[in-house]
């Protein structure tokens, strides 16, 4: 593998800056997304020496009092709040095929879907990324199972599971007129990225999946409509926030098949991929697994995990990083503005530290900062990608 | 032809009135035409829009299969049904074909043209004043009051502050409170027009004001200004306007027992202003015999003596008779015979052009169902919450179906949920 | 007597009594006639006679005292009354039992009773009570001496003005009973009275009717001047734009003082309104005939809507405050310097930047300055304070930049009581301008290996040997326009396609109501869900409303629509519409269900079978 030459770093320095003023002319443009209901209110007020005015005990009092009025927010809010007037919900039946169930998901470009099992006309669970990683990584156990694995469906899921003895994630849910706050814990106590929105049917008595509520749609809700997220202004490095978790790395050239492995042992929902001096180059997710198999066939499970990543869509937004000099605020401000599910923590030149997921930062909100600094270094789980709902 | 709004229309087209165009003033204003007094017949009811000047005899050569090919990858294999139809009677009549492949777009849109140039045309033809006393029931009007709680008919027991009422509002004393702090804290709302700002007392030694206020029955919005700034309380019900700004918002009803602490509302989930809902936790108690005390100017008890007493509208309404559910198909449409006398009254009706007979043919779709608010779904990074524009209230509960692809069926139907809609979509396998 | 009741208008007597004359048939000339005839609406015309009536005998209803006749409907008189204890001048409507059963008009009453109740309005006519005896409905309602209908005939067009301000009024009190569900469908100058102070008053809700979700109106009504294309038709309609097209005819007139859809030829008529063809004369303002073009249009789904209208630009002009709804309260601000000045010291805005955010209006972008604007400015006592109490006001205003976090002044307050919300406003305030991830303190950025571009430059560059890399191309991103309709289509014989869905429904053992003759295309079906564990208290019979209708000649649709549940047996029906009767079961609790997959799984049962069957 021929070293990266000195050259071709410069040449990625200045695309970084370029990407960097790319990313700043975004977000300057105020783009208010549909349901941005707090005014961006820009002005060029002398704010910048403002801030480095501050003493950083003024800035941390701030900090403690932001979070207490973001959670007073959360409590104070449903989960109900979050819905659009008008949305949409897919829902796949369990009879479907998992491989005709995968294209659904792609062409409405979405993550995940609730299942729906017409016997019992009752809700069965979260069709996720992860379900597909266990069918991935059945077939690697018992290849000779391919036609089994073809005539799959949503209902054998639970069985393969089983086969591969994957414990599976227990289905968590919440009530849609219950706090945010409540949903907010549920998730983070079940390590999951999302969580389904039950209500029962008056008339019926049978229980419905009202909508799936993500951690992503409920930091953009809070971005969008609590201008305390202003007020964080500690920076990463002060505050016990995703720093220092011992991460596993990939190169360009390790197969993808054990990334996929990592991503299920780990229940971490991205690889970061880094070249020899251990610079962050690009980064492996969960859902890059469903453009892997899509169409049923697993022919490309050999590939290398830098050739697998040839398979994303054009329209992938990129893998965004951050250092330990920035703060929350302005990380919720880009969440505000574009759709992410992790910040990877680099230093000056790139090299990666760690990653910071949307769990960290709910979970930060939520308990983090507490009067007492809480010290218990969260080195679980990663966050999973969502596309969508 | 009557399509969804009354239930049945046997029974209730008795009480259900032959509709009278003769409004009594018979000014120049609201018709020149003379329309003369008893069992004048209903100029408004002339011919339906889908006359029988639609050309009956089918198109012979449109293709006569189920068409439920896959149309993806390969190109659809037309199943030709060789079914036969039974010993046919209209030897060109052919077999039914139930599209469910999309209709190539173009062909589509032109049909649709086509749809909107075909109601044109039948209105030039539908010129003739029907003459025959038509039996255009109107069994829309069915008297029925659907008490469907929602945002509508639910504030309808919140009086609109009504300057011009005469009769002088009966005011609740209600307190407000204020517990987050501050130094000085004023309240404003719609009870003061959102102009005056009233102080409230305190701080008390726990930090906290309030002020005693006297409001009519209704529903208020209010705000505190909170040292210079305006603000909305977390401990009391909120309510977003359009902004997206959260006002805070209190219910009185009008006989309610007395609210003496707010606090006693706290437990109400939050309001959405344009979105106000009944939660489930607290359905407060929606039967219009409250409303109907607020209205009376006196409140004279029921019997007013001489022969005289309240009218309560729900003794008037009769006992709900079970319907008659079967399983025979009605003869029409199976039994030969019949279908043959349907077409030559179809095609005698043609002929001399008497198009009362309305319900012979089906009704004309109504543009609402011509275009589902799945079809402008924006898929644009945005819209990650999978928001679709809001529906027109007609179309909800209805089904509505793509084209069968990789042998599945997707089906979806637009739903209440409280009040937000929600577009409820299966993705189901045709075994 | 009551004052109220010597109260005696000075202006428009009409002395009108006689109007039993036929009616006549010129243009010109409006002759108010009524008719014994099956008037279906009350009207009390006139105002109180000057002379004083021959003394009839005082005659009493409940606690009504009859001061005299107004006017005869066709199920009995309008009375003019007052209450005896609080003089309250009021219209009995009285309603002759006998008459009202013969005929088929019980509806109408009933109906009108339970809306007029739910409407409270200034603009609409109040309902303040009913009262019945053996043989006689009586309606208590408000008394409104004049109709607009007089008042254009005897005054002719009016000034926009005058005109914008009725019309400012019925355009309110229509967008409240829409959202109360409720559509009038008879509005008309006859239909709108006047009181003293010339407000208007909706009358007459005898052939309004309720909105449900899901379902069409069908009635062709109301006067054929003032009705929708659509409705003259006989088409199904959603309801609430048949009201805008009314009060389109009815604004046109109020300008014009004639109708914009006239003719002596009925069909002519119609031609006129179904091609939507009429004349705007050019003494109309440009605003009006903008607003009037917008909702005089024939295709329902390209009318403006109430809400359309309130946001004109002409229809705004002048629009009372009292009249918007609730939710959109704006207030216009004027530009006061001290106020500017105290809130650029406090907030920190820049002058020139609050007087922009004046002059441009309510804006998401200006909202908060402008919240800030107005309190203060409501506040003058606040500002004034800030003068006064120097000490304070130094302190305050002395940090430049405004100090946000006064130890100080935080220290204090803080430990007694927790305070939740901002320690001290200002520091809020002076951060509220977002600090954009732009600042140069931020280094948040995307990793421009990880597009998807570059990464694949990077990857062919550095393996051009391997070949089999190459073709590994990116999923495509076309995401496969999935076409939705309603229903399901076909181009055979309706008859046929009923038979279909018939023998389909009889393979699935659902069952369904024998349908009426003018329900030739419809199929109402009750179909048990087997789908749920068994239990008693699970309603488990679905209820489908099937119908047929043309898209264009020989081209039919089949719609579905879900209608509620019941559970077997009990028979109790708790539809989310209505029940077996058309009667409505009050105490229902009628949050409609909304899961939607019971429905649409039985859905996808029907078109399989319907699928395999036509399959043969």
């Amino acid at each position: 593998m021929s070293s990266v030459s000195q050259q071709q770093q410069q040449q990625q320095q200045q695309q970084q800056q370029a990407q960097a003023a790319l990313l700043q002319t975004a977000s300057t443009s105020s783009s208010t997304s549909a349901d941005a209901s707090s005014p961006s209110y820009h002005h060029h007020h002398h704010h910048k020496d403002l801030v480095s005015s501050l003493t950083t005990e003024q800035i941390a009092k701030d900090q403690k009092i932001a979070l207490r009025a973001i959670r007073l927010f959360l409590k104070s809010k449903t989960s109900y709040d979050v819905l659009p007037v008008s949305y949409r919900l897919i829902v796949l039946d369990t009879s479907l095929l998992v491989k005709k169930s995968l294209n659904i998901l792609l062409q409405n470009s979405i993550v995940s879907a609730p299942l729906w099992n017409n016997k019992t006309s009752r809700f069965a669970g979260l069709l996720t990324s992860s379900d597909f990683i266990n069918v991935i990584q059945y077939y690697f156990q018992f290849p000779d199972k391919f036609d089994l694995v073809e005539k799959l469906t949503l209902d054998g899921l639970r069985d393969v599971e089983k086969a591969i003895s994957v414990e599976p994630i227990e289905t968590i849910s919440s009530h849609p007129f219950k706090s945010l706050y409540e949903a907010c814990v549920k998730m983070i106590d079940s390590k999951a990225r999302r969580i389904p929105l039950i209500d029962e049917d008056e008339k019926t008595n049978r229980e419905i999946v009202v909508s799936v509520l993500t951690q992503y749609r409920i930091l953009k809700f809070v971005a969008l409509n609590c201008r305390e997220t202003r007020m964080l202004l500690r920076p990463l490095k002060d505050i016990n926030i995703g720093t220092e978790k011992q991460m596993l790395r990939a190169t360009m050239e390790t197969p993808v098949i054990d990334v996929i492995h990592v991503l299920s042992q780990n229940s971490v929902s991205s690889v970061p991929i880094v070249d020899e001096n251990d610079k962050l180059i690009n980064v492996y997710e969960a859902y890059d697994v469903l453009t892997l198999i899509k169409g049923g066939l697993y022919t490309d499970l050999s590939l290398s995990v830098g050739e697998a990543l040839m398979r994303r869509s054009e329209d992938f937004e990129g893998v965004y990083t951050c250092t330990l000099n920035d703060r929350l605020s302005t990380i919720m401000e880009t969440i505000r503005k574009s759709r992410l599910h992790r910040l990877f923590i680099v230093d000056e030149n790139g090299k990666l530290i760690s990653v910071i997921t949307l769990s960290d930062i709910l979970k930060y909100i939520l308990f983090g900062d507490a009067d007492g600094d809480d010290d218990n270094n969260n080195n679980d789980d990663d966050d999973d990608v969502q596309l969508e709902a | 032809m009557n399509f969804s709004d009354s239930q049945h229309s046997e029974d209730i087209s008795k009480d259900v009135p032959m509709v009278d165009m003769n409004s009594n003033k018979n000014n120049t204003i609201s018709s020149s035409s003379h329309i003369s007094g008893e069992g004048s017949e209903n100029p408004l009811s002339s011919s339906s829009s889908s006359s029988a000047s639609s050309s009956n005899n089918p198109n012979p050569n449109s293709a006569s299969s189920m068409n439920l090919d896959e149309d993806v990858d390969h190109t659809s294999s037309k199943i030709s049904s060789a079914g036969d139809f039974g010993e046919p009677i209209h030897p060109m009549r052919r077999k039914s074909t139930i599209i469910l492949t999309d209709e190539p777009e173009q062909q589509h849109q032109e049909s649709a043209q086509r749809g909107d140039q075909g109601q044109d045309q039948q209105h030039q033809q539908d010129q003739k004043l029907t003459d025959g006393n038509s039996n255009e029931n109107d069994n829309m009007n069915v008297d029925y009051r659907n008490n469907e709680e929602d945002e509508g008919t639910q504030s309808r027991n919140s009086t609109q502050q009504d300057q011009q009422s005469s009769e002088h509002p009966e005011l609740i004393p209600v307190e407000l409170s204020w517990v987050q702090g501050g130094s000085r804290v004023f309240v404003t709302g719609s009870f003061t027009g959102w102009r005056k700002m009233i102080a409230l007392n305190g701080p008390f030694t726990d930090g906290s004001f309030n002020v005693k206020l006297s409001l009519p029955a209704g529903t208020h919005r209010f705000r505190f200004i909170v040292d210079n700034e305006l603000r909305f309380s977390d401990f009391l019900p909120t309510a977003t306007d359009q902004m997206g700004n959260f006002v805070n918002y209190l219910e009185i009803l009008p006989h309610a027992p007395q609210i003496d602490d707010l606090n006693a509302t706290l437990d109400k989930t939050n309001l959405n202003n344009e979105e106000r809902k009944l939660s489930k936790f607290d359905r407060n108690d929606k039967s219009t015999k409250s409303i109907s005390t607020i209205d009376r100017l006196t409140n004279d008890d029921d019997d007013m003596g001489d022969g005289y007493s309240r009218y309560h509208d729900d003794e008037e309404n009769l006992q709900p008779c079970e319907k008659q559910y079967l399983q025979d198909i009605p003869p029409i449409f199976t039994d030969p015979k019949v279908m043959e006398q349907y077409y030559l009254t179809l095609d005698n009706n043609q002929q001399n052009n008497n198009n009362n007979q309305q319900w012979l043919i089906p009704p004309q779709l109504p543009p609402h169902l011509e275009s589902v608010i799945l079809n402008n779904f924006s898929n644009d990074k945005d819209n990650n919450a999978g928001s679709l524009p809001i529906p027109n209230h007609v179309v909800l509960n209805h089904l509505a179906t793509t084209s069968i692809k990789h042998n599945t069926l997707a089906v979806a139907s637009v739903v209440r949920y409280q009040r937000k809609y929600a577009t409820q979509i299966l993705y189901a396998p045709l075994q | 007597m009551s004052d109220q009741n010597s109260q005696r208008t000075a202006d428009n007597h009409i002395e009108d009594t006689d109007r039993h004359h036929p009616h006549h048939h010129h243009h010109h000339h409006h002759h108010h006639s009524k008719e014994s005839g099956n008037d279906q609406q009350q009207q009390q015309q006139q105002q109180a006679q000057q002379a004083p009536a021959p003394q009839q005998p005082m005659v009493r209803i409940g606690k009504y005292q009859v001061v005299k006749t107004l006017g005869e409907g066709s199920f009995g008189k309008v009375k003019l009354a007052y209450h005896m204890v609080t003089g309250q001048k009021v219209a009995l409507k009285i309603i002759n039992r006998k008459t009202l059963a013969k005929s088929d008009m019980q509806g109408r009453i009933e109906r009108e009773i339970s809306y007029l109740r739910l409407l409270r309005h200034p603009h609409i006519i109040k309902l303040y009570d009913v009262i019945k005896s053996k043989d006689e409905i009586i309606m208590v309602m408000e008394f409104a001496g004049k109709e607009l209908f007089d008042y254009i005939v005897q005054r002719g067009k009016m000034e926009e003005k005058e005109a914008k301000r009725f019309f400012q009024q019925i355009i309110a009190a229509v967008e409240y009973c829409h959202r109360h569900k409720i559509v009038h469908r008879d509005l008309k100058p006859e239909n709108l009275l006047l009181d003293d102070q010339l407000n208007v008053k909706i009358a007459d809700f005898g052939l309004s009717n309720i909105m449900t979700d899901g379902n069409f109106l069908k009635t062709s009504c109301g006067s054929p001047n003032y009705a929708a294309p659509e409705v003259i038709s006989g088409k199904l309609y959603a309801g609430p734009e048949v009201d805008v097209w009314s009060c389109g005819v009815i604004l046109y007139v109020m300008l014009c003082g004639r109708l914009p859809f006239d003719d002596e030829f009925i069909p002519a008529l119609f031609k006129k309104i179904s091609n939507g063809v009429y004349t705007l004369p050019n003494y109309l303002s440009p605003g009006a005939k903008n607003l009037l073009t917008k909702m005089l249009v024939v295709n329902p789904l390209n009318r403006i809507t109430i809400h359309g209208i309130m946001e004109d630009e002409w229809f705004k002009v002048g629009f009372p405050e009292y009249l918007l709804p609730q939710d959109m309260k704006t207030t216009k601000l004027d530009i006061d310097n001290d106020v500017i000045n105290a809130l650029s010291f406090t907030m920190g805005y820049d002058r020139d930047e609050i007087i922009d955010s004046i002059k441009a209006g309510r804006s998401p972008e200006t909202n908060e300055i402008l919240d800030a604007y107005e309190l203060i400015k409501e506040n003058k006592i606040l500002v004034d304070d800030l003068k006064k109490n120097s000490s304070n006001m130094d302190q305050f205003l002395s940090q430049s930049p405004p100090s946000t976090w006064n130890s100080h002044n935080i220290g204090n307050n803080d430990n007694n009581h927790n305070n939740l919300a901002k320690e001290n406003s200002i520091t809020y305030q002076a951060l509220s301008p977002n600090p954009d991830s732009s600042s140069p303190n931020s280094t948040i950025a995307i990793l421009p290996s990880s597009l998807p571009q570059i990464h694949r430059a990077y990857m062919m560059s550095k393996i051009q040997q391997n070949q089999a890399v190459q073709k590994v191309n990116p999923i495509s991103t076309k995401k496969s326009k999935t076409r939705w309709h309603f229903g399901i289509r076909s181009r055979s014989y309706p008859l046929d396609v009923m038979g279909e869905i018939y023998r389909a429904l009889k393979n699935l053992g659902a069952e369904w109501v024998k349908p009426s003759e003018e329900e030739l295309w419809t199929i109402r079906v009750r179909w048990k869900y087997g789908g749920g564990v068994k239990s008693d208290v699970e309603p488990d019979l679905m209820r489908m409303v099937i119908q047929l209708f043309q898209l264009e000649p020989n081209n039919y649709l089949v719609d579905f629509k879900f209608d509620g549940w019941e559970s077997n047996g009990k028979g109790k029906s708790d539809d989310n519409t209505k029940d077996d009767n058309g009667q409505h079961d009050v105490e229902e609790d009628e949050i409609s269900s909304f899961s939607a997959y019971p429905f649409l799984h039985l859905s996808t049962q029907l078109i399989l079978e319907l699928a395999v069957n036509s399959q043969g």
